[in-house]
């Protein structure tokens, strides 16, 4: 994948950059700032962009704004979040529009689980952190349909938030894929959402549902 | 100029006419003069001395030579009344009488004097001028009916009613003529009254006040003819009790007119009318029941016991006060409703305000309600200041009534355009003292409330901040670090066996992240609170001031202290040091921490260039405030800088 990194510490950025080269992938810009990121993104067209939620020129959410702009400018382009901290209400939405990833930044030492995120992300498909979803599963009122699910369809919940595959899951949970299915199918149905074969659109269907559950 | 002589040679007179008064008294010493004499001494000195003082006025020249000459006539009656009694012990009054005959009615002329003043009255102008006419009438009918006592063929009055007259009976006509005068002189002395109700009523406030005066001592005098009149008719001479209201009236009618002019706003006119009529009322009472009880107890025990007069004693003693009060509240209800109005709101809010039903702030619009006076202010003396604030902190002068607690004004009531006086706002500024006092020190109460909350916002607010300074370091610094180092780490794993990467040179750097992610975390943990504060707040200081690029004299107490105390003691150093060093282009900072009183003072001192920011202060004193401390800062531009904090280090004693 050719991948633009936008991040303002020097020691993180290169860092990264060498893992992602490492892994074969192909670092074609690095900016240390909002307005840097923003050219290289425009003039190299990569694959993904790779922006960390803070940064300078007012060193508060310039990259989260930085990725609405490219966003808009380019439908295609996919987005990965790295943060500091757990933000949910706006990491959400960005995540339930498809094609964007948010993730914590100590995710990057578990090398293998972040590559298949960047992967899954420029696929089409979407990445959260498990943090955050941990936070949108988290208890809310007394009749609330996640109460319904049984442990182990709130397992495979937590997985499809964060962006899996059934594959994903199924090698996860030590399920086989048919399984996984079962639990998918139970999930949708004790949520109130209409099932569809493509499964990147099932688990944005599941985002969206736990965004405005969250919100309510 | 003419007025103000007039009243002095009045005066003058007046004075010969008493001392030829005595003399024939000594010469001729009876009862009746003696009682005359005493008349004279009772009204004309007063009057003399009132005119003189009243005629020294401005506006007061017409009306001092009206006492004057009132005094005057009055003179001049007793000196006759007591040369007639003398003249009745000669050999030959014949002689005389003459003069006995013209002066047999010169009484005429202390009335005729009376109606001029009232005519006159306050402002030495009569009311209008459809009345231009009757002061001259008036000294003309006077001069007819003296000269008709004249002429009159009836005997003199005793003791000379056997001297024969020595003029003629005059013409039928003139007895006529002489009748019309007389009536006329009672008539334009009842006039005279009259004018000045109608004076009266397009009075300001001020004449009305000095209106009031007279008509307070003046109440006996239109009644004197009348009454007089009236026991000539049924009894054919006049008794004593005409002469003693028309008495009253002539020694009280001067003072009265001299208070009004000199000082109408001396007391209470209206609270004076009511008191009169109390004390009447409640004195007819009491000898009402006095009467009642001894003479009850004379049926019981035999008349002229001596346990009659105690039990109507005790029994009159027992009624004075609640009689007096009850009384008063009825006479005020009824002659003098604003100041009965007033005191009864004043103790109505003093009950609410007991009951928790109203605050004492409403005691500005009770009080203009109750004194009928829509711009009426009430100020509260601002703590520590001579300046007079309202309740809803707008400013109020101080040019009114005030009120005193302890002989402390604590207060002042300014009359806007109402009817109260100033006594009345006296009395009503005595009695809400209390409220009053009640008013300031909730105010100070909430000014104390306030500027805790407000220091207790910005400690708050100054937390946050900190935290959120803290927070950005730990993700920035620290933690940025520490993700990078994992990542090396990774990398470093990853290329153990493939030999691409020298791990040895990576192991290098990674140690040396780490040890500088450790020195920030330190550096993070110093700003949360200096560890070195364990070792006391000397070692702390000296840590402080070794870091600094230039030397700073110390001189530091080294005793144990609280923890808090030393914590802050140690922050505000090292800020003023800071600042110093930052800021000040100083060449010498001092520091100091002495221990005096109880109190901890910390300063510190430099010889820059002054103007420090008080950006410095708004943290720091809050702190300082929170230990019940205090800070100051003197910066003047270009003359250095000092920061002295005092932190009181033990509890302040409650006996204080």
């Amino acid at each position: 994948m050719r991948i633009v990194i936008g991040e303002d510490s020097a020691l993180f950025r290169e860092g990264l950059a060498r893992l992602l080269e490492d892994a074969g992938h192909e670092v074609v810009g690095r900016a240390g700032d909002a307005t840097a990121l923003v050219e290289a993104v425009t003039r190299e067209r990569p694959d993904l962009a790779i922006i960390d939620v803070r940064m300078p020129p007012d060193g508060t959410d310039d990259g989260a704004r930085a990725a609405k702009e490219l966003r808009a400018q380019d439908p295609e382009l996919a987005i990965v979040l790295l943060s500091q901290h757990v933000e949910t209400r706006h990491s959400v939405e960005l995540v339930a529009g498809g094609r964007v990833g948010y993730l914590l930044k100590d995710r990057v030492f578990e090398v293998d689980d972040f590559m298949d995120a960047l992967r899954r992300v420029a696929a089409g498909g979407s990445a959260l952190d498990p943090e955050v979803v941990a936070t949108l599963l988290g208890p809310r009122r007394d009749d609330d349909p996640l109460a319904l699910l049984t442990p182990r369809e709130r397992d495979v919940l937590a997985l499809m938030a964060e962006g899996r595959n059934n594959a994903g899951i199924a090698r996860r949970l030590f399920l086989t894929d048919r399984t996984v299915e079962t639990h998918i199918a139970g999930i949708m149905q004790k949520l109130g959402l209409h099932e569809t074969g493509e499964e990147n659109r099932r688990v944005l269907a599941v985002l969206t549902w736990l965004g405005v559950r969250q919100r309510g | 100029m003419v007025a103000r002589r007039a009243a002095v040679v009045s005066a003058v007179c007046a004075a010969l006419a008493l001392v030829m008064a005595v003399c024939f008294l000594a010469a001729a010493p009876n009862r009746t003069s003696w009682l005359t004499l005493a008349i004279g001494v009772l009204v004309v000195p007063a009057t003399t001395g009132l005119s003189v003082l009243v005629s020294r006025r401005r506006d007061g020249a017409t009306v001092g030579m009206l006492l004057g000459l009132l005094s005057l006539s009055v003179a001049v009656v007793v000196a006759k009344e007591i040369w007639l009694q003398w003249l009745a012990t000669t050999d030959d009054p014949t002689r005389w009488a003459w003069l006995v005959a013209v002066t047999a009615e010169n009484a005429w002329w202390v009335l005729a004097t009376f109606g001029l003043l009232l005519l006159h009255f306050p402002d030495g102008r009569v009311p209008s001028r459809r009345w231009r006419w009757v002061p001259a009438a008036l000294v003309v009918a006077t001069t007819v009916t003296q000269v008709d006592g004249a002429l009159a063929d009836e005997p003199f009055r005793a003791p000379l009613a056997g001297l024969a007259r020595p003029f003629g009976p005059p013409p039928g006509w003139w007895q006529l003529c002489a009748l019309v005068c007389f009536v006329g002189v009672l008539a334009l002395v009842l006039a005279s009254a009259v004018s000045l109700l109608l004076r009266f009523r397009r009075a300001d406030r001020t004449q009305r006040q000095q209106i009031k005066w007279l008509a307070l001592a003046g109440i006996g005098l239109p009644l004197y003819p009348l009454l007089c009149g009236v026991e000539i008719l049924v009894w054919g001479e006049p008794l004593w009790f005409s002469g003693a209201i028309g008495l009253a009236s002539l020694i009280a009618t001067p003072l009265a007119a001299g208070i009004a002019v000199l000082r109408y706003d001396l007391y209470d006119v209206d609270k004076a009318l009511g008191l009169a009529v109390t004390w009447g009322v409640v004195t007819a009472l009491l000898l009402a029941v006095y009467g009642a009880v001894s003479s009850a107890t004379g049926v019981l025990v035999g008349r002229g016991s001596e346990i009659g007069i105690a039990l109507g004693t005790a029994a009159a003693a027992l009624l004075l006060l609640p009689a007096v009060r009850l009384v008063r509240r009825a006479v005020d209800a009824r002659m003098y409703p604003l100041r009965r109005s007033a005191l009864t709101a004043v103790d109505e809010l003093h009950r609410e305000v007991s009951a928790g039903d109203a605050r004492p702030e409403q005691l500005e619009e009770r009080l203009r309600g109750a004194l009928r006076d829509r711009e009426l202010r009430v100020g509260f003396r601002v703590p520590g200041s001579t300046a007079y604030l309202d309740a809803g902190g707008e400013p109020v002068p101080p040019s009114g009534v005030l009120v005193l607690q302890d002989d402390e004004p604590t207060g002042v009531l300014v009359r806007g355009s109402g009817p109260a006086s100033s006594e009345l706002l006296r009395e009503v500024a005595d009695r809400c003292s209390t409220l009053v006092e009640v008013v300031r020190l909730r105010s100070e109460v909430a000014r104390a409330l306030r500027d805790a909350q407000d220091s207790r916002t910005r400690l708050v607010q100054i937390g946050y901040e900190e935290r959120r300074r803290m927070e950005r370091d730990l993700h920035d610094g620290a933690q940025q670090r520490l993700v990078s180092l994992g990542m090396q780490l990774r990398l470093a794993q990853r290329h153990l066996d493939d030999g691409t990467v020298d791990v040895d040179e990576l192991l290098d750097q990674s140690v040396a992240e780490l040890g500088t992610a450790v020195a920030e975390l330190r550096q993070l943990a110093h700003g949360l609170r200096p560890g070195s504060l364990d070792d006391g707040l000397p070692a702390a200081l000296s840590n402080l001031v070794r870091t600094l690029p230039m030397t700073v004299a110390m001189d530091v107490d080294d005793g144990p202290l609280p923890d808090a105390v030393a914590t802050t003691a140690y922050f505000v150093a090292s800020e003023a040091i800071t600042n110093a060093v930052k800021h000040s282009e100083a060449t010498r900072i001092e520091l100091h921490v002495v221990r005096r009183d109880g109190q901890l003072l910390v300063r510190v001192t430099d010889n820059g260039c002054g103007g420090a920011n008080l950006g410095l202060r708004s943290g720091l004193a809050d702190r300082v405030a929170a230990l019940g401390g205090s800070l100051r800062v003197a910066s003047p531009v270009g003359s250095g800088t000092e920061v002295e904090a005092a932190l009181p280090f033990e509890r302040p004693s409650c006996a204080s």
